[in-house]
């Protein structure tokens, strides 16, 4: 068995002189959940298509089940299922001759097919041109899972899907996981991430900024907490709120403060004047960015 | 080779390959059509050449033809311009689809995606395209074979078959460096434009070349002057140097496009 499904070591791509990514170093190991995440632009797309051996790396190199994609590209693909970022599709065909045509590439059919299309509510007998966006994912998502891949590589997987679809491409997911396959998921969306990932790596600007356990990643998120109290708010409950980054006033009654640590504490902090209303939300990945690795123009953060 | 890449390659032509084969075929058969009128009445010959006169004739490859041969006919009417752009223009396009085409609208991408290697898929996008040619030649001499029952003319089967093999060379040569060009670049409309601007310049070299005796040198770096075809048809010869500059015109252009796609980024 492999030590590790994923590596990449010091990967570095340009596309002419703009920095795509720049000495990449991360790995991911069998079973793992593993998201990659980052704003649009930063790199996700391109480490990826690396790994697929589609891109040619400038430097560095990367590895699939410890053996270089570079060298053994075409073997290594048996064992991954891919969903694009930005799904292409042979236009003036059927999603049936879609996938006919990558399982006779792959040399057998996918098994796992009419279940997916069953599932995921999929009519494979229409011309993809006349699909919606939604239902081309699905049936990207088909062509990716109906073989049973030990690696799935998912670029943004449930873009376009409505929440019923993505709820059912995640419990597949989950399943695919739960028999031993490894999910690489890149995302922007923090809440699906946070959903089914065991480890995240968050690459800004083309480069791993920072990689760590999601509860970990959460733990350092940012809550935005918005408080409407019965009364008004006296003025020494604007400071003294613990992991507050900001605290600010909003009309005669309510206060917003954003917490970067110890929520715990920050609500129970909160709560010792009667509260009418309260809503806290995570803080979006962007915010997480500004507030731990500085502003998403390129600064170097903490 | 893929296979399933093979028969996909021609199943997404299939409806552009029956459009061009009616071409050659309708615009074949009224060629041959009117060839009695003109083999019967040798005097249009001197019409022509006092309405032409003897350099555009020579220019465009009909020096010392004879319309009233069939060769002669079929090589000034037909098959040294008319031919050349129906089938030219099929394997551009087709060239053009397989790779940077394919890349640009994002199927290469599906298909590398999937356990076969570059090679493999550059490989077998050429067999294709070069599969797509020899189909649109066999249409040229078929249709020009049968037409010629039709309408009385003696249409000999030897030299049916060997226009056939200069047909499919020069397809392919054609075909190569438009599949050349579709390696290097990301876009069918790219591709097609640069190789259709490198066939016209060949073939204005090769009419420069022609009017001009200073500039005959330049003839032969033009693909268009090594094709004879009235040669081919009334004289059952396909000239050594035809058969070696098409062949290794096909053959660098496939391999510099081979190299050129295994080094490429292809999203």
């Amino acid at each position: 068995m492999s030590d590790t499904v994923i590596r990449c070591d010091e990967l570095t791509k340009y596309y002419g002189k703009n920095r795509g990514i720049e000495n990449l170093t991360f790995e991911v190991r069998p079973g793992q959940v593993y998201g990659f995440l980052g704003p649009n632009g930063a790199g996700k797309t391109t480490t990826i298509r690396c790994l697929l051996s589609m891109l040619r790396p400038t430097s560095g190199k990367a590895y699939l089940f410890d053996r270089e994609v570079s060298v053994d590209g075409q073997e290594l693909r048996h064992r991954i299922g891919y969903v694009a970022g930005d799904v292409a599709l042979f236009e003036k065909q059927t999603g049936q001759w879609m996938i006919d045509y990558v399982s006779g590439i792959r040399g057998r059919p996918g098994p796992s097919t009419k279940e997916l299309c069953e599932r995921l509510q999929f009519d494979p007998s229409r011309k993809v041109r006349e699909l919606s966006k939604g239902n081309k994912q699905k049936l990207a998502l088909v062509i990716a899972l109906m073989h049973d891949a030990e690696l799935l590589i998912m670029d943004e997987p449930t873009s376009g899907l409505d929440p019923l679809n993505q709820q059912v491409v995640f419990d597949i997911l989950e399943e695919r996981t739960s028999v031993g396959a490894t999910l690489f998921l890149s995302s922007h969306i923090l809440s699906e991430v946070e959903r089914v990932c065991e480890r995240v790596a968050i690459i800004r600007a083309g480069t791993v900024v920072a990689e760590e356990s999601v509860e970990t990643l959460l733990d350092r998120a940012l809550r935005t907490i918005q408080v409407t109290y019965t009364e008004p708010v006296a003025d020494d409950m604007l400071s003294g709120i613990p992991g507050a980054t900001s605290v600010e006033r909003v009309g005669e009654c309510g206060i917003n403060a954003i917490v970067a640590s110890d929520i715990d504490g920050a609500l129970r902090r909160i709560m010792q004047r009667p509260i009418k209303d309260i809503e806290i939300e995570h803080a979006t990945l962007e915010e997480i960015f500004l507030e731990y690795y500085g502003h998403i123009d390129g600064e170097e953060g903490q | 080779m893929n296979w399933t890449i093979f028969k996909a390659s021609l199943a997404l032509r299939r409806v552009s390959l029956a459009w061009y084969a009616v071409g050659i075929t309708a615009y074949g058969w009224m060629i041959i059509a009117f060839f009695p009128l003109i083999e019967q009445n040798p005097e249009y010959m001197d019409i022509a050449e006092q309405v032409w006169g003897e350099d555009l004739l020579a220019a465009f490859g009909g020096a010392g033809l004879e319309f009233n041969t069939l060769g002669g006919f079929l090589g000034i009417e037909y098959l040294s311009l008319m031919w050349i752009l129906i089938v030219g223009a099929a394997v551009i396009v087709f060239a053009a689809g397989a790779l940077g085409g394919a890349v640009e609208d994002g199927t290469m991408e599906v298909t590398l995606s999937q356990p076969v290697s570059r090679v493999k898929v550059a490989l077998t996008r050429y067999l294709s395209m070069a599969a797509y040619a020899v189909m649109l030649c066999l249409v040229t001499v078929v249709s020009l074979y049968l037409t010629g029952l039709l309408h009385g003319v003696d249409v000999p089967l030897d030299a049916m078959g060997l226009l056939f093999v200069a047909c499919t060379l020069l397809s392919l040569a054609i075909g190569g460096l438009a599949f050349f060009i579709s390696a290097m670049t990301t876009g069918k409309g790219r591709t097609i434009s640069v190789s259709l601007g490198v066939i016209v310049a060949m073939y204005l070299a090769d009419l420069l070349g022609n009017l001009n005796d200073d500039y005959s040198w330049l003839s032969n770096i033009s693909l268009f002057h090594y094709w004879q075809p009235n040669e081919v048809i009334d004289d059952l010869v396909l000239a050594s140097q035809t058969w070696l500059v098409f062949g290794i015109a096909s053959v660098l252009f496939f391999a510099a496009g081979m190299y050129a796609f295994l080094r490429r980024d292809v999203v």
